[in-house]
This record gives structure tokens, C-alpha cells and sequence, in this order.
């Protein structure tokens, strides 16, 4: 999979840097994509969703209390948002301190199920961002990419190949 | 390598602005006090330096139910309102009226270093590491416990 992360225009300059991943040859970024896909099933969660990230951006960062943390691998830096009041929904982010958030996809969740490893949609989403997380986190090791006032800098493109 | 040093390209998502702009007002406000209410209560139960589940055992709950009072996504009723700021020692009418008094702060951003990012990612790696040590430890007790989970663990 080569992508990019993007910066969602409609979040800059905040308390959190709100970012969202561009495949190669798509024009929707994953997280709008999301969106897309529920905003008419779901009209009021995909709101409290958005409600939710503005907040995030302009008042509060990713305080770890509106976010369920461990979501994927224990400490890996996965993330959950909910929508409100029900949690009909699931969207898969990762978290950079309190900072950055770098948003991707998800879908419904069940009350029948437990873990989102028992749903195909939510378990590929998850894992998208579990991947996502490890080659992010690997080129801030190697200082390809740094974070210069809350926002990334660097080389934000990722290719299998590289 | 200097031809990388630059920020995200940005891009403006067609649908959030769109969302935004048609949703009913009133829908939004009643997002935005349960967002404020919820890290309010974060923040005393904080300040007031209990964990989630010393709060969650004065408030006679599971530490799972505070997690979901501080998620944002709890509409509560006013008796819990009230037994909540009771424990935290505030009066409702402060609990709530802070939620409204919350402006969004000028753009001060937070200096955070890739050092400090660095470091976080070890302090994560040390952590998981533990975690995996804790997991292991608990396996091998069980094993002791009953030989026919040896084979296994």
C-alpha cells in the first residue's frame, strides 16, 4: 500500500494537528472516505463524530479520556473514537502524544461482538492503522520524519518499495 | 534528505465543511456540553488526585462506568450530575457552568520536540515489553497451577 499523511485543512493551527492517510491514486482520504460511507445511515454519530475531532483540535489535544487507547496492540498507539450517545461506530486513529492525530477509517460495531477482531470491516481497518503506526513510528526513529511545532516534518510518503 | 524537510501537504476534505455547515445547530451544541462536561470531570477527578478507580469505588461504580462519564459520550441525568459534583466537591451549577466557559485558546501551540517523541516511543516500547513479561509470568503461574496447561504455555 503506498500513501501519504495529509493534513485536514479544516483543523489547522489548534491544539492538535489532525491528519488522515491518502492512498495512491484515491482522491478521498481514508477518513473521508468513512464519512462518506456513513454520513447517511448514521447522520447524528458521523456529527458527534466530527464534533468530537473539533474539539479535539481546537480545545482539549487528544486527551486520552475521549479516546480509547490500546485499542490495537497493547501501547502500540492505536486509537478508537465513538460516536455519541450509542457507539454505533467505530473510527480507527493513531495517536502521537497529545498532539497528533492521524485519522483513518472503521465502520459499525456490533453489540454482538466483543472485539473488533470478530468483524472483518473493523478488524482490516484496525489493521491498516496498526501498519501505519509501525512505518510512521520507524521513520521518526530514523528522523526522516520529525514534529516541529505539533505538525510533522519531513517525508510523508510511503512506498512498499522503499 | 533536505528536500523532505517540509510539513504535510494539506488538503481540504469535501465532506466535513459540507456536514458541518447543515447540521442543526442545537445538535452540535448538545455534542459539544458532553464533550466539555466529560473532560471536566477528568479534570477533577485529577485534580482531586483519585485514579478512575478510587473515584469509581466512592461513586459506588465500576471504573468502566467512569470511563464512559469521561468519554463524551454520556448523556447524564441530573441526579448523577449532582452525586458526581457531591464526590468532587464542586456544586452542580459550577460543574456544569464551567462547560460553558470554555473558549477555544489562542494559537499557542504546545512545543513538542522528536526528542520528546523519541522518548515516548521507548517509554511505549518498555512498557509493551513489560506488559508481555506481565502476560508471560501470569501463563507460566497457571501452567504451575495445572501441569496440563504446561505444554502449552
Amino acid at each position: 500500500m503506498n500513501y501519504e499523511i495529509i493534513e485536514l485543512e479544516e483543523y489547522e493551527n489548534t491544539k492538535a494537528t489532525i491528519y488522515s492517510v491518502l492512498e495512491e491514486g484515491e482522491e478521498l482520504t481514508l477518513f473521508d472516505k468513512f464519512i462518506e460511507e456513513y454520513e447517511n445511515i448514521y447522520p447524528n454519530e458521523i456529527l458527534s463524530i466530527l464534533d468530537l475531532i473539533e474539539d479535539i483540535s481546537i480545545l482539549y489535544g487528544v486527551k486520552e479520556n475521549l479516546v480509547k487507547i490500546n485499542e490495537g496492540k497493547f501501547g502500540d498507539g492505536v486509537v478508537a473514537l465513538f460516536d455519541s450517545p450509542n457507539k454505533k461506530l467505530r473510527l480507527y486513529g493513531i495517536q502521537y502524544g497529545t498532539t497528533i492525530l492521524i485519522l483513518g477509517g472503521g465502520g459499525t460495531k456490533s453489540k454482538d461482538i466483543k472485539a473488533y477482531q470478530e468483524d472483518p470491516k473493523l478488524d482490516k481497518e484496525a489493521k491498516i492503522m496498526k501498519k501505519i503506526i509501525k512505518e510512521v513510528t520507524q521513520k521518526i526513529i530514523d528522523k526522516e520524519i520529525e514534529l516541529i511545532n505539533n505538525k510533522f516534518v519531513g517525508n510523508l510518503n510511503f512506498n512498499e518499495d522503499d | 534528505m533536505t528536500e523532505y524537510r517540509k510539513p504535510a501537504r494539506k488538503m481540504k476534505s469535501p465532506t466535513i465543511a459540507r456536514i458541518l455547515a447543515a447540521a442543526p445547530p442545537l445538535e452540535r451544541s448538545k455534542n459539544k456540553t458532553r464533550i466539555a462536561l466529560a473532560c471536566q470531570i477528568d479534570d477533577l477527578i485529577k485534580a482531586k488526585g483519585f485514579s478512575y478507580s478510587q473515584f469509581a469505588k466512592i461513586m459506588g461504580k465500576t471504573p468502566s462506568v467512569i470511563s464512559k462519564w469521561t468519554s463524551g459520550m454520556h448523556n447524564f441525568t441530573i441526579d448523577t450530575l449532582e452525586e458526581i459534583a457531591y464526590h468532587l466537591d464542586v456544586s452542580l451549577a459550577d460543574l456544569v457552568a464551567s462547560t460553558k466557559e470554555i473558549q477555544p485558546t489562542e494559537n499557542q501551540p504546545i512545543e513538542v520536540k522528536t526528542e520528546d517523541l523519541q522518548k515516548e516511543i521507548i517509554l511505549l516500547k518498555e512498557r509493551e515489553l513489560k506488559h508481555e513479561k506481565k502476560v508471560a509470568n501470569y501463563f507460566k503461574k497457571i501452567a504451575q497451577i495445572d501441569p496440563r496447561f504446561a505444554a502449552i504455555f
